[in-house]
């Protein structure tokens, strides 16, 4: 048999083409590389979907670690626990990590006039939800654990970056600000790394980075408060975003049929009872969309709207006891209701 | 003007394009088959981690830091049972069986998600904020 080169050419150049064409498109199927840790007092899963590797990964973990070595209040040793044990004592230096979030965290402390409090340690120290045999607390200890929560009592130095609890007793809890701060941390890596496409989820605190390889937007499901987790009463849609979330059905413990959830009232010492179950918030920085899920939670749907204002290209969906869902001005561009047993609030 | 078509098949042309398409069902029948939407369980440990098709029953106890977390796999769905914590969190999350959807138990950190090799079985959703 004799074959001519163009032939030949000809027959592997379709048969390359006609094969190519059966595998490629949509990289749907594509391996994607993740893992999943404990970390920031949680689960921590990241899963590059298009580019990074397993050094990527690694370097996120390391990042997060380092972060919950600084911030953390269960660890003895970290920055945070120091300067904690240090209160009415003295100033105690710490990382620029740890300062530039604390002093994150008294900003919105002002701009919230206190309801986005980091000094609210004492109360969460107290009220101990989330790690087992909690009870509601005596009220005695209620007042001196209030006594103990002013934002105005936290000095911080820019230039010696040292951080002072004036009064001893205080307490700092970065726990509705650091896991933000970690995001943002993780974005960095991923843009250094060049990694394309990247779904980031801090215990439940998503950053959705990059660009599919299909160019589809992302889609970011919102917990349904009643329901198990994993069934969204809608999805955000949208390119990279952070969606931050809070709610009264992840930490929380019933006592004579009344429901006590994480969400601490400054004011009142209690946890926040303003007929809101959850508070999500659609940004590009985690850091304030963290902030700002508890801030608005707190402050409510009237002041939190109107707070919300400040900040362009941020979203809110605000979800009421009664299945009612308030949107944010803009915030329609985003978020589609799916659960018909809610209904959009006429605004 | 004159238009002339002349395709010159020759054995070698032949066996390509049998190898191509050879190549190509195998490809097909592959995605085909991944977009089934296999459901797992893909359960994390300190010790490692395993994966478990939801679709067979079984049981697991997962080491952890305090002792062993139960995990049950039943009519398509799994479950911690029971857990060496304190507050019993992860026990009281109940069962889950859609992509995505995970149970933690913090204190013996153990880990268990729920995953799928089809990706068009995740209800569209590329992540869950809560």
């Amino acid at each position: 048999m004799r074959f001519s080169k163009a032939s030949l050419l000809r027959s592997v150049v379709a048969a390359v083409l006609l094969a190519a064409g059966s595998i490629a498109g949509p990289s749907l199927y594509a391996e994607e590389l993740s893992k999943t840790d404990f970390v920031l007092g949680t689960v921590c899963t990241i899963r590059l979907i298009d580019g990074g590797s397993n050094a990527t990964l690694n370097e996120t973990f390391s990042r997060l670690r380092n972060i919950e070595n600084h911030m953390s209040v269960n660890k003895d040793d970290s920055e945070i626990s120091r300067v904690n044990a240090m209160a009415g004592k003295e100033p105690v230096h710490v990382s620029e990590d740890t300062f530039y979030v604390v002093s994150k965290a008294l900003e919105y402390a002002r701009l919230t006039n206190g309801a986005f409090d980091p000094s609210v340690g004492p109360l969460v120290k107290l009220w101990n939800i989330g790690n087992g045999g909690e009870k509601v607390p005596p009220e005695k200890e209620i007042l001196a654990a209030k006594a103990l929560v002013d934002w105005r009592q936290v000095a911080v130095d820019a230039n010696t970056r040292k951080v002072f609890l004036k009064k001893p007793g205080m307490r700092l809890d970065l726990g509705a600000i650091a896991k933000g701060y970690a995001a943002d941390e993780v974005e960095k890596i991923l843009t250094d790394d060049k990694v394309k496409a990247a779904i980031v989820d801090l215990g439940g605190n998503i950053f959705v980075f990059g660009r599919k390889k299909d160019k589809s937007p992302w889609r970011v499901g919102i917990q349904n408060p009643e329901s198990a987790r994993g069934e969204y009463l809608g999805i955000v849609t949208g390119g990279q975003m952070t969606v931050v979330t809070s709610g009264v059905y992840e930490r929380f413990f019933f006592e004579n049929g009344k429901r006590y959830h994480h969400i601490l009232n400054t004011r009142t010492g209690f946890p926040v009872d303003n007929g809101l179950v959850s508070v999500s918030i659609v940004s590009q920085r985690s850091i304030d969309a963290d902030a700002l899920s508890t801030s608005l939670f707190i402050l409510g749907i009237d002041k939190g709207m109107e707070f919300l204002r400040q900040f362009p290209e941020t979203y809110a969906v605000f979800i009421d006891k009664d299945n009612e869902v308030y949107l944010s001005p803009g915030a329609g561009k985003v978020f589609t209701l799916l659960d018909k047993t809610y209904q959009l609030a006429e605004q | 003007m004159k238009f002339s078509l002349k395709v010159h098949v020759r054995p070698l042309d032949i066996v390509i394009f049998g190898l191509a398409a050879v190549l190509v069902l195998g490809t097909s029948l592959l995605v085909l088959n991944r977009q089934s939407g296999t459901r797992y369980v893909q359960i994390t440990g300190e010790s490692g981690e395993w994966i478990a098709p939801l679709d067979k029953d079984a049981e697991y106890e997962i080491p952890g830091p305090l002792g062993l977390t139960h995990v049950h796999i039943h009519d398509g769905k799994a479950a911690i049972i029971d857990s060496p914590c304190k507050n019993k969190l992860c026990i009281l999350a109940g069962a889950i069986s859609e992509p995505n959807q995970w149970v933690a138990c913090l204190p013996n950190k153990v880990f268990m998600r729920i995953t799928s090799s089809g990706g068009k079985d995740d209800g569209g959703v590329d992540a869950g904020a809560f």
